[in-house]
């Protein structure tokens, strides 16, 4: 799954410990979504969603050979 | 925004580790101290049993914490942890099937491989959670 947290949160000129604070989360946690590591489960996805005010479909994307 | 801010701990980070902390150092404080009385007062009969196994309860107290650990932790994290306790559960297995194997064919002693299987199993778990620490970020 492809993703555009790091893209999104550059934008805000947030660091990651500042995403994972919004999120509540570790800051492993949300390196590991930018660099694909970790595709994150649904509440983490809304939540992420809420954080950027996008819909989560405009966040992810699946990858080209799963599409 | 620096690297420096990058490596910064998040909140969560702070407040999952102060809470695993306080709820597993007076276990261990207590575990060391038990042991070390164990090794010192060698009472007679049912009280050397008892004694002998008092260790046990902060032994239980660490395995509540852990517990408590994994729950506090978010969904990535836990996986973390459940993978890197699957390593040493997985190499206290192999230790544990070594010393039963030595001690069937009369070699080594028991006592050493039983401790032996506990620290490798506790040292794998160990490594194997710094080392996906590291290599997620």
């Amino acid at each position: 799954m492809k993703n555009r947290l790091r893209e999104l949160r550059a934008a805000r000129r947030w660091s990651q410990a500042d995403l994972a604070d919004r999120l509540d989360v570790s800051r492993q946690t949300v390196n590991a979504i930018e660099t694909g590591r970790h595709d994150p489960g649904l509440p983490l996805a809304f939540k992420l969603a809420e954080v950027f005010g996008e819909p989560i479909e405009a966040l992810f994307s699946p990858n080209d050979d799963t599409s | 925004m620096t690297e420096d801010e990058n490596e910064r701990p998040s909140r969560s980070d702070r407040r999952r580790n102060r809470a695993a902390l306080s709820d597993a150092l007076p276990a261990v404080i207590v575990l060391v101290v038990l042991q070390a009385g164990v090794e010192i007062i060698d009472p007679e009969g049912t009280a050397n049993t008892i004694w002998s196994l008092l260790p046990l309860l902060p032994a239980l107290w660490l395995v509540w914490a852990q517990g408590r650990n994994l729950g506090r932790a978010d969904e990535f994290q836990r996986i973390l942890q459940l993978e890197a306790m699957a390593i040493g559960f997985g190499a206290t297995m192999v230790l544990a099937l070594t010393g039963g194997l030595l001690d069937a064919a009369d070699l080594g002693d028991p006592r050493q491989s039983l401790q032996i299987t506990f620290i490798g199993g506790l040292l794998s778990w160990l490594a194997a959670l710094a080392v996906k620490g590291r290599a997620a970020g």
